[in-house]
């Protein structure tokens, strides 16, 4: 009765954590990118008596998961990553949502940057650069709340930091905005530029240059694919049209510096409808070990002695009948110990590099779907920035694309140069039928990589290097399966 | 040929061979190495599956697929394999005792396959109901005499090895559909990831219930 008792108590606090859903939002709303990790206010109540509470932000194939501090308070508030998509949940403890999603679907577009706008003053970011139907789509954020990490920042072309306060950004926000800018997103800075810690390991920027909009003069970071603009708040202030002097920065960076728009769809995060995946391999083929040859031959051998030794001992049968039975369920629960084939996991890579050391990698991993359906995240993993998102593929396979900043690989062959849609003498699709042939450097699983993204990219205003037999720094790997690389390619925009 | 034609001779050693292998099977030494002969036959076909040319022409492959065939092997073959002892009511214990030991030996080399991956697990509660009911209907023949034993097998083998062929005759020769088969036939039920339990649990049942109270037959 007392241990009846204690339970009760103990379990009443664990029953009751919950979600405000009234005070729990999309902070991005009423805006979001379907397909895209958007941040999530999540507000949780009913803490009483614990530690820490583990929320689960899920998606199809997908799990975040954060520890939220409780500390001994009835409430806590966390900002989380939630997919902006039907199958979005989040989870604590037993309890489920769906949150209400944003109602805005925005789509990417060159013409008009999707972009976070953090700033001291709220209001006065609303002024300089407004939400617009031509413009950029905004959404508005207090700096003091700048993300330390950039999944929630997925979704968004562009961050905007107006800082004329000289008011240090909060931790983590170096590392968010190194992360984002390598994945090819781009940093807008009018004023202070100082960061809340020191020491952070990232890679440094390229050289600056000195481009100018409109009069005002800016500082030029390239950064991978990505790339970091800064001006001063006062010229700013002082200029004339200043949001079209951001706008003109935007599109900087979104047109490769080209005076105009290129023709297409910019490339965004958003999972493909088809993605690269070579045709699987098949399954790894199974070989018995010694332990099945062990047992098979103790189940030859107590099939044939068992009777025979029990009939030596006792004249009646049944006894040898019930002595088999029982060797061979013995055996036969042996035989459940043996090493399964582990599922074969393929894996391909995009490298996205631009100026400068830091570079970014959209890996593309295939697995059966013997393995699971639900990969997770831990958001407090300081190792590893991974963003994973579900991937259609055919039945009987799992797949996600996988982005990771700031990792970068090693080259294994001659870069093969894509300007206005010919790769050399050749048409984009001819040197892509060749690479599907071995008639170059891109053989096997990397043809499927060219080709898919010549496709989707080769248009008017897209330039790059491709170079084949990329190797990254760190692999990829998810426990009980055997890891096979298709390979890699690495694509490094060239601006006009 | 009615047996008034048969050659001068011939069916004195008919009837002589009949009563042999009747006064074999009432030996109760013929069940003791039953399940050895379960075992040895699963793990042959095993070994069969994997020779590349069998695995060719069966469409299988080194992984789960492996597993399977052996289990649909161990199903059809149980009526075939299981060897009771023809006798009295206290035979029947025994030939129990042996259908089951057979279920285990068998389950043992399905469950050594499962190195290769595969449903082996799930599908023991089928294998149990096959094994029942196959020893329960040539437990009962055996209650009566050998070829009461060999008759149950035709018609175990009719029963849960054919109706795939008669579903395919009465579409192909009367319009009509024989899916509703599938209830009795294991490997059918198995192929298609729909086996039905309740119909082998009720023959295994009665024809087990049948070879425990039939009287036993007095002969001369």
């Amino acid at each position: 009765m007392k241990w009846l008792l204690l339970m009760v108590l103990l379990g009443a606090p664990l029953a009751a954590q919950s979600f405000d859903e009234a005070r729990s939002r999309f902070l991005s709303a009423p805006h979001g990118r379907t397909g895209t990790w958007a941040p999530y206010r999540v507000e949780l109540t009913g803490l009483e008596g614990l530690d820490t509470v583990t929320v689960r932000s899920v998606a199809t194939g997908v799990a975040l998961e954060k520890q939220v501090a409780a500390g001994g308070l009835s409430r806590a508030t966390v900002v989380v990553p939630v997919f902006v998509h039907d199958s979005a949940r989040l989870q604590v403890g037993d309890t489920i949502i769906r949150p209400e999603l944003p109602t805005r679907r925005v789509e990417p577009d060159y013409a008009r940057a999707y972009t976070a706008v953090f700033s001291t003053d709220p209001m006065y970011a609303r002024g300089v650069l407004p939400s617009t139907p031509t413009g950029a789509i905004c959404d508005y954020y207090a700096l003091d709340e700048f993300f330390g990490d950039w999944r929630l920042l997925d979704g968004y072309d562009a961050v905007v930091v107006f800082n004329p306060t000289d008011l240090r950004l909060p931790a983590g926000s170096q590392r968010a905005i190194a992360d984002f800018c390598s994945l090819g997103g781009v940093v807008l800075i009018a004023g202070s530029f100082r960061f809340g810690e020191s020491g952070v390991n990232v890679p440094a920027p390229a050289e600056p240059t000195l481009p100018v909009f409109r009069g005002v003069q800016a500082l030029r970071y390239g950064y991978g694919a990505g790339a970091i603009y800064r001006f001063g708040f006062n010229e700013l202030r002082d200029s004339p049209s200043a949001h079209l002097v951001l706008g003109d920065a935007l599109h900087d960076h979104m047109w490769f510096a080209a005076n105009r728009a290129p023709a297409g769809t910019p490339e965004s995060r958003i999972p493909p409808t088809r993605a690269p995946h070579p045709s699987p391999l098949p399954r790894q083929a199974a070989a018995p070990a010694p332990l099945f040859w062990g047992l098979a031959g103790a189940l030859l051998l107590v099939c044939g002695l068992a009777p025979v030794i029990a009939g030596r001992v006792t004249r009646r049968v049944e006894v040898g009948h019930l002595a088999l039975i029982l060797a061979c369920l013995g055996i036969g629960g042996g035989g459940l110990a043996q090493e399964l084939p582990l599922p074969v996991l393929e894996v391909s890579a995009i490298v996205h590099a631009g100026e400068g050391e830091p570079a970014s990698a959209r890996l593309y991993v295939q697995v059966d779907d013997t393995w699971g359906d639900l990969l997770t995240v831990s958001l407090d993993d300081d190792t590893t920035r991974d963003l994973p998102r579900h991937v259609g593929v055919q039945p009987g396979r799992r797949a996600w694309a996988i982005d990771r900043p700031l990792t970068s690989g090693h080259a294994g062959g001659k870069p093969a140069s894509l300007r206005q849609g010919q790769v050399g003498e050749l048409s984009f699709r001819d040197f892509a039928t060749q690479a599907h042939r071995g008639g170059n450097a891109y053989s096997g699983g990397e043809a499927y990589l060219l080709d898919w993204w010549l496709e989707q990219n080769a248009y008017r205003g897209r330039g790059a290097l491709l170079t084949p037999g990329q190797s990254l720094d760190r692999g990829f790997a998810l426990s009980n399966t055997s890891v096979i690389w298709r390979g890699a390619i690495r694509v490094t925009t060239i601006r006009e | 040929m009615s047996n008034s034609q048969l050659p001068t001779g011939a069916w004195e050693t008919v009837t002589q061979n009949s009563q042999i292998i009747d006064a074999a099977l009432r030996r109760p030494e013929i069940m003791k190495f039953n399940a050895l002969l379960v075992v040895s036959v699963l793990l042959a076909l095993g070994g069969l599956f994997a020779l590349p040319g069998v695995r060719q022409a069966a469409g299988l492959g080194l992984d789960g697929s492996w597993q399977l065939a052996v289990i649909h092997a161990e199903l059809a073959l149980a009526p075939l394999l299981y060897l009771p002892v023809v006798g009295e009511r206290r035979s029947a214990l025994n030939n129990l005792l042996g259908g089951a030991s057979c279920w285990a030996a068998g389950g043992a080399v399905v469950l050594l396959f499962g190195f290769a991956g595969g449903a082996g697990w799930s599908t023991r509660a089928l294998s149990a109901c096959v094994w029942l009911a196959v020893s329960g209907v040539l437990a009962m023949g055996a209650r009566r005499d050998a070829a009461m034993v060999q008759r149950g097998r035709v018609l175990l083998l009719a029963l849960l090895a054919l109706p795939a062929l008669w579903h395919y005759l009465l579409l192909e020769y009367a319009g009509a559909t024989g899916a509703h088969l599938r209830a009795i036939s294991p490997n059918w039920g198995l192929a298609t990831n729909q086996p039905a339990l309740w119909p082998l649990l009720l023959i295994g049942t009665l024809c087990w219930v049948g070879a425990f109270a039939l009287p036993t037959r007095r002969t001369t």
